[in-house]
């Protein structure tokens, strides 16, 4: 990798960021990065920002790669040895309005659960819609796309069940997507993410 | 600094990165991978793009924007990432998307003004307090004073206070910065900077703010009277 200067009339690189949240800076390197985010007000709140995402990410179940232990280089400004720390990458932040996925605590609700259709071989016309329940009152909207991403069909039920209409055309041997997000009674959101589904031939 | 994105080994890259940036076949087989990798990290970008707030509407605004921008160019974004192992993919794809999102606000609203000269003044407050000196914080941003005495004191004080913590290690002046700029509590501070507990920040914040005593202390300012 071609190193990085870092110009203190410049702010930090996607990079640069990105492998100090995940403290894979160590040295000069990481002095250099941490001495700007002590004096760049807007880089300083980047970070604060992400690492607040990144804590609900890894909180809400979102998929994360698996990380290699941080070390931190306590600072000599008082002390007579540097003292280095092993950290646990066990940092759980505040409960996450987004919830879909397991949390940390117990009793957290899933995602939404789709259950058809899904995979192969699902019908071109007629295609029915089905996921479970999220609770009473919850509100669902259903987006349905095509392998491009082209929007085809939403539509927004209390149900958890629904069929494409008429108007709606499926080709035979396609790829589809579609996703149901949820509005819970209690103001939370949960959603599916992204299903795929193939039409027969 | 090499504008070209470093050549990159795609053994190690996450698998439908991997795949989306593999010469592809076709178009079917390119929107396929591209959809692949959506189905991995569509709700990481979704959390992403709602947690910047607005209605639906906002939200699917930076979606789309974040989207478009990861697909330009032939994955041009996505293709900078560096597999070398500094930094997990998905903590990347976090950073890149909400700056996509906040550009995309800024392009529409504007630029978010700085903070104001009281958010200034009420940090240094804060910081003064816990140094506990004997001077009164609000004539440290406070308009020029037409009083000589009081106006060389708080330039004196100023000064001290910015010599003592220009001293300072970048890791402790970044602490200070989190505490009384960002005003984190200290369990915040140690998520953001990877300390396993608020104790470990408590450790590091109290010897540095009783270094800063002790420096305006030889700098001739006094503490004040309990």
């Amino acid at each position: 990798m071609n190193e990085i200067e870092i110009n203190t009339s410049e702010h930090l690189s996607d990079e640069l960021v990105t492998a100090w949240l995940d403290g894979e800076l160590a040295g000069e390197e990481r002095a250099r990065v941490t001495d700007h985010l002590a004096d760049c007000d807007r880089c300083r709140e980047e970070i604060v920002a992400l690492r607040q995402l990144l804590v609900q990410n890894s909180a809400t179940g979102l998929p994360v790669q698996r990380r290699r232990p941080i070390r931190y280089l306590v600072g000599t400004a008082a002390a007579a040895a540097a003292v280095w720390f092993l950290l646990v990458p066990s940092v759980r932040g505040p409960e996450p309005r987004l919830r879909d996925g397991t949390s940390a605590d117990a009793g957290a609700v899933p995602a939404v659960m789709v259950v058809a259709p899904v995979g192969e071989g699902a019908r071109a016309d007629g295609t029915s819609f089905t996921w479970r329940a999220m609770g009473r009152d919850a509100q669902y909207t259903l987006t349905l796309t095509d392998a491009a991403g082209a929007l085809l069909w939403q539509i927004s039920t209390p149900d958890t069940a629904i069929v494409l209409p008429d108007h709606v055309r499926l080709a035979a041997d396609r790829a589809y997507f579609w996703t149901v997000d949820a509005l819970l009674a209690d103001g939370d959101a949960a959603t599916s993410g992204l299903r795929g589904f193939e039409t027969a031939p | 600094m090499d504008s070209n994105p470093p050549e990159q080994s795609t053994a190690r890259l996450p698998p439908v990165l991997s795949k989306l940036l593999a010469p592809a076949p076709g178009e079917a087989a390119r929107d396929g991978a591209w959809h692949a990798f959506l189905a991995e990290h569509d709700r990481l970008l979704r959390h992403v793009c709602r947690s910047l707030g607005g209605d639906a509407d906002a939200e699917m605004d930076r979606y789309t924007r974040v989207l478009e921008e990861l697909r330009a160019d032939d994955f041009r974004r996505l293709r900078s990432f560096a597999g070398d192992g500094r930094g997990r993919f998905t903590t990347w794809l976090t950073v890149v998307a909400r700056r996509v999102c906040l550009d995309h606000e800024r392009s529409r609203y504007g630029r978010v003004s700085p903070a104001s000269d009281a958010d200034a003044r009420s940090a240094r407050r804060r910081l003064a307090d816990l140094v506990a000196v004997n001077l009164d914080p609000d004539q440290l941003g406070a308009p020029v004073t037409a009083n000589p005495v009081a106006r060389l004191e708080r330039e004196e004080t100023r000064a001290a206070l910015l010599v003592a913590t220009s001293e300072l290690d970048p890791e402790d002046r970044l602490l200070l910065a989190l505490r009384f700029a960002e005003d984190l509590s200290a369990r915040e501070i140690a998520e953001v900077v990877g300390l396993p507990s608020p104790f470990h920040v408590y450790r590091r914040l109290n010897p540095i703010l009783a270094r800063l005593r002790a420096v305006l202390a030889e700098a001739g300012i006094e503490e004040s009277p309990e």
